[in-house]
């Protein structure tokens, strides 16, 4: 058997046969499903309501009386002193919003909010809005308009989105393609770094333990660099894996149950405008390229991760513990967070300058492109992408090696990136 | 007999250090070769150079007097002076491992094992984690993982450190029994008085060169100088002053039997002969001999007149 092999079957099975890593694969789609589901549960019992008490000293809303999800506004008939004493005293949780006597509709100012905490932005912006509306009501009003011309002035638009291809014209959904490229950016993003980290690991535990010089007397340096790397990818991909089978399994069966028992309360509520919405969700997930979507994620995945575990096998290789590591980490890692960091703004513009250059730059690519490509990218720009993703890992993986067979053997010596430099031209 | 492994003129330089200056050695097939000197002297880097784990500036090794390949390192065993396993895995499969890296087939691989797990009574240890095992049976371990593919050349460094002198002793068996096996054995260490006594051929190693290279015997003969040990019962009779012969005592020592030890140093070229006759008349001598520097005593020699 081919030692290379070898290398990569003991890397594989230690790791896979390993309980932490049954563990983790099994829970994760649980952790997964349980994190779909907590915004789903917590906006179904999170109750907490705003509470504002309006004093008004003006006496023009005295008609105001909102009380919906998570606002409610109300006349406490009290003065503005005895709600401040009220306040003072005890334990009373809401706001005060202060009117003046000269309030003026169309001057709108020195309206206050009292509260005893920091009044957090959104908050702010509820009230703001809903002081607007009013306002405009009464404006309105003042124009002698009837209440049901005002009424019929509301509106509400939802575009419904469709795309062109070849097919013809198909459903899309702005919120599904969005989502898909979070996902595949975040997935990526986690994939690289997780088991980057590993192969760190393992190079740092085999030059600890010294194992290392036991085994390049019967393999080269870079057969066990390469075994090492290649090994704990095929303990990634299956890892993968698992978790796609799972997930399918679990939203199918999980969705299924939540589904129907959600779609029976909607009926009776209002009918099935609301199944329709996610149904036509779900007919937009369907018109993305979901095969390319996965192929593109399994080589962006090897393509990143072959970069950066490289790199990271070829730091670790040059210390002698974990914590010497920290000088070789951030500078490493910076490409990979800038990238997940910009991936708000690739989403946004997808076809941006900068969401191009970012996705051609070989250790910001497998992210950004993949946060790209449920928005349709050129061919040419892909295959462009890719071949610089090639030819950047074999670049990578050479370098690497040129520091490891020196690294792995350098003990109690502190290494600095000039040195690392020296070891490339080393015979 | 003909040498397994000849090296020429090897050097061998790091950024700021010469570890190698041209070093040649012949280690004979079928020998305990000691390779010594102190630490930092280069015995490591010149073993990492046989087992190709680093490549020489200049220079070449011939293994059976062709010049050393890739393929050849699957006929040497080495042992590191750093001592490593991996602590997770178990021991069975971890020893499978290695072999099968050194190009055995699984096959092979279990009939060794269970050979060796024999021979150092560690057959309950199969499933056990390396970190479940105190050092010394760690070692054990090592020095299978070391010989289990049966390479003709092995290479020892510090071999005996780390084990009580009971697995000492085990282990010196087993290098016995390798060489009688057609084996060679490269045996790398700066304690020399614990090789000595085990080695055919040695070289001796300081500050990146060779100083000596030979048999034992040679090497200590060549170095001798001229001292001789004496155990004599003079009864009533006084010592001399050796001073008057031209000897220089060195030490003398008196024994709970009435008898006197005595080392010196004779005139250069004295006969042993003439010597003892000079001692015949004043007593009964018991014993006689000359004393034969030790390897130790030849290098501190060695290395003081080369300091000068």
């Amino acid at each position: 058997m081919n030692k290379i092999a070898l290398i990569i079957q003991r890397e594989y099975i230690t790791r896979v046969k390993n309980k932490t890593f049954m563990l983790i694969t099994l829970l994760a789609p649980v952790l997964y499903g349980l994190l779909v589901m907590i915004p789903v549960l917590t906006a179904k019992y999170n109750s907490s309501k705003n509470t504002v008490a309006v004093v008004d000293e003006s006496g023009k809303f005295s008609s105001l009386n909102i009380s919906d999800n998570n606002l409610v506004m109300y006349n406490p008939h009290q003065s503005m002193d005895q709600l401040e004493m009220a306040y003072k005293s005890g334990d009373s949780d809401f706001y005060i919003l202060h009117i003046p006597k000269d309030f003026s509709v169309y001057h709108p100012t020195g309206i206050e909010l009292l509260s005893r905490k920091n009044v957090s932005a959104f908050f702010k912006e509820t009230v703001d809005t809903t002081m607007e509306h009013e306002v405009r009501k009464m404006r309105m009003q003042a124009m002698h308009i009837p209440q049901a011309t005002i009424d019929s002035l509301h509106t509400s638009i939802d575009v419904s989105v469709r795309k062109i291809t070849e097919k013809g014209v198909e459903a899309s959904s702005t919120g599904a393609t969005t989502a898909v490229a979070y996902a595949g950016g975040i997935l990526i993003y986690i994939f690289i770094f997780l088991y980057g980290s590993i192969v760190m690991r393992g190079v740092q535990e085999e030059k600890q333990s010294r194992v290392v010089e036991i085994i390049i007397s019967s393999v080269k340096p870079f057969q066990l660099m390469m075994g090492k790397i290649i090994g704990i990818a095929m303990v990634g991909l299956t890892q993968f894996l698992i978790w796609v089978v799972l997930t399918v399994i679990f939203t199918s069966v999980g969705g299924q149950a939540i589904g129907g028992h959600h779609a029976a309360q909607e009926m009776a509520i209002n009918g099935s405008q609301k199944q329709q919405v996610i149904q036509d969700a779900m007919s937009a997930l369907g018109t993305l390229p979901v095969g390319l979507i996965v192929g593109m994620f399994l080589f962006y995945f090897l393509g990143g991760y072959l970069i950066y575990s490289s790199l990271f096998a070829a730091a670790s290789s040059a210390v002698d513990s974990q914590a010497e590591m920290g000088q070789f980490i951030l500078p490493l890692s910076l490409p990979i967070i800038v990238s997940i960091a910009s991936i708000t703004t690739i989403v946004q513009n997808p076809d941006g300058h900068f969401a191009f250059w970012m996705s051609m730059i070989p250790l910001t690519s497998p992210i950004v492109m993949m946060a790209r490509i449920p928005f349709g990218v050129p061919v040419w720009q892909l295959i462009l992408s890719m071949a610089i993703l090639v030819a950047s890992f074999i670049a990578a993986v050479w370098l690497a090696g040129k520091i490891y067979r020196i690294g792995i053997l350098m003990y109690g010596k502190k290494i600095t990136w000039k040195e690392l430099g020296k070891w490339l031209f080393y015979s | 007999m003909s040498n397994i492994i000849e090296a020429h003129n090897i050097s061998k330089s790091y950024a700021r250090k010469e570890a190698l200056k041209d070093i040649s050695l012949s280690v004979p097939a079928g020998s305990i070769y000691g390779l010594l000197g102190p630490n930092g002297a280069g015995k490591t880097t010149f073993i990492r150079i046989l087992t190709q784990i680093i490549g020489p500036d200049t220079g070449e090794i011939l293994l059976h007097g062709k010049l050393m390949q890739r393929s050849d390192i699957e006929k040497i065993g080495y042992m590191p002076e750093e001592r490593g396993l991996y602590r997770k895995m178990k021991v069975g499969e971890q020893v499978q491992y290695f072999a099968r890296l050194k190009g055995m087939s699984s096959q092979q691989t279990d009939e060794a094992i269970r050979y060796w797990f024999n021979v150092f009574e560690i057959k309950d240890w199969w499933g056990k984690k390396v970190e479940e095992l105190s050092k010394g049976m760690q070692q054990k371990v090592q020095f299978i993982v070391t010989v289990i593919h049966k390479p003709s050349l092995i290479i020892l460094d510090e071999p005996f450190s780390g084990f009580d002198p009971l697995n000492a002793e085990l282990v010196r068996d087993e290098i016995l029994k390798l060489r009688e096996h057609g084996a060679t054995i490269i045996l790398s260490t700066h304690r020399m008085e614990s090789v000595e006594a085990l080695c055919d051929h040695i070289a001796l190693i300081n500050n990146s060169h060779k100083i000596v290279e030979g048999k034992v015997f040679d090497i200590r003969n060549q170095f001798k100088e001229n001292m001789y040990e004496l155990n004599i019962s003079p009864g009533q009779n006084e010592l001399p002053d050796l001073g008057t012969w031209g000897y220089e005592l060195m030490s003398i020592a008196e024994q709970t039997n009435g008898s006197v030890t005595i080392k010196f140093t004779a005139t250069a070229g004295a006969a042993s002969n003439d010597i003892l006759q000079r001692f015949m008349p004043i007593g009964q001598v018991n014993a006689f001999k000359e004393v034969l520097p030790s390897i130790n005593d030849v290098f501190i020699k060695l290395v003081r007149g080369e300091n000068k």
